[in-house]
């Protein structure tokens, strides 16, 4: 086997590949959906539907597929993790490509709005002004894809990955860049949220892009990281948001979902902790 | 003339300085009595003075799962002995054995 790294989607893909395999797909399939799901990009069908004053549109069949795994991580974190944040993650100044955010003076006011939305099959119906943001979870959904399609053995989309390799180990890395924990994922997909990474000042506090939908603002959490294990690597992602917006009830939570298999958390005293579920390498 | 002008006086200063007394003693017997039950009573509210929880100090360490908790690492910051056991009984070694692969593949997740 043999590993290869490109850049997509603000972040760096590497991709483990049987040693005939070309990568090329696996970058093609992340420019790709880059192209139809990012809010960077001024031309992407997402930023169309963002913009339009429509409520009720019929979106792409790659669009549809995001924004259905979208709300099945919305049912299953119970609202924690809703693309609808979009506007929220925007307005607390993460509104361009995070190599140019900037820190903010004050914290944005914004009236409450209305964020329900749903999906079925190609038509979207959404509230005008609910501006969905697809980040993480678009990420997490083409590693998974380009895994099924058997496009790669391994796709690790800037720590969110999946992987059909039974022997795969994943060492989780703390703010210092040394590793806290090593978990077996096998078959599968781990994914890590982090307030360390992507966060900026506001009003001279800490923010970061993960936005509690309760609150509207950066979620305050004594967690630094939180990894999750899971089938696939969305839902990995979904599910390492909710712990790390639950905090202290966030391995508790974890500990009661079938659909996550192991946790790791890294506490803001740099304790590492775990669910007994996850298979410590 | 005198001794008798006098001696009625000073019966009532006999009985002036009496009723003083007693009611000196009595109210003084009393007072006692009276901070002895106000200390009594005032005990239990010391404790509530302490306990204020300051809402901007974040949670010490996670809540227990019903099914435990591993402990990977224990933090930098000092912590109390009572800590340090909870920490002990929260471990828990009943995970499965992970299975010794010949050649595992490695990865790196540092979060996004």
């Amino acid at each position: 086997m043999h590993s290869e790294s490109f850049r997509a989607m603000g972040t760096t893909v590497t991709v483990t590949l049987e040693d005939t395999t070309p990568s090329f797909e696996v970058r093609n399939l992340f420019g790709h959906v880059e192209q139809i799901c990012s809010r960077f990009l001024d031309h992407s069908e997402l930023n169309r539907v963002n913009r339009s004053p429509q409520t009720i549109m019929d979106v792409s069949p790659l669009l549809a597929d995001v924004l259905a795994v979208a709300n099945t991580a919305r049912r299953l974190t119970g609202g924690l993790v809703d693309p609808a944040v979009g506007q929220l993650v925007a307005a607390w100044g993460y509104d361009r490509t995070f190599s140019e955010v900037t820190d903010l003076d004050e914290p944005p006011v914004l009236p409450p709005t209305e964020t329900e939305w749903k999906v079925e099959g190609l038509r979207l119906y959404r509230p005008p002004g609910v501006h969905l943001d697809l980040g993480g979870i678009a990420k997490g959904w083409t590693a998974d894809l380009a895994v099924e399609l058997e496009l790669a053995t391994i796709v690790n989309a800037g720590g969110d990955l999946r992987s059909r390799h039974p022997d795969t180990i994943v060492d989780i890395e703390d703010p210092n860049g040394d590793i806290a924990a090593s978990v077996h994922v096998g078959d599968g997909a781990l994914a890590t949220s982090s307030v360390v990474k992507r966060a900026w000042m506001v009003a001279n506090r800490h923010a970061h892009h993960i936005i509690d939908p309760r609150t509207g603002a950066p979620g305050a959490t004594p967690i630094l990281s939180a990894s999750v294990v899971a089938d696939q690597a969305a839902l990995a992602e979904a599910g390492a948001k909710a712990v790390l917006l639950l905090g202290e009830e966030g391995l508790s939570w974890a500990d009661e979902q079938d659909w996550i298999r192991g946790v790791v958390v890294i506490w803001q005293d740099g304790s590492v902790y775990a669910t007994t579920g996850t298979r410590v390498a | 003339m005198i001794r008798k002008r006098f001696l009625p006086l000073r019966g009532l200063k006999i009985v002036a300085w009496t009723v003083a007394a007693v009611a000196w003693v009595t109210a003084a017997i009393a007072g006692r009595a009276v901070a002895a039950t106000a200390t009594d009573t005032a005990t239990p509210t010391g404790p509530t003075t302490t306990q204020t929880v300051d809402t901007t100090q974040q949670a010490a360490a996670p809540a227990l799962p019903q099914n435990g908790l591993i402990v990977i690492r224990t933090g930098s910051t000092q912590t109390t002995q009572t800590q340090q056991q909870q920490q002990v009984v929260r471990k828990v070694v009943v995970q499965a054995p992970v299975r010794q692969a010949p050649a595992p593949v490695r990865q790196r997740s540092a979060g996004s």
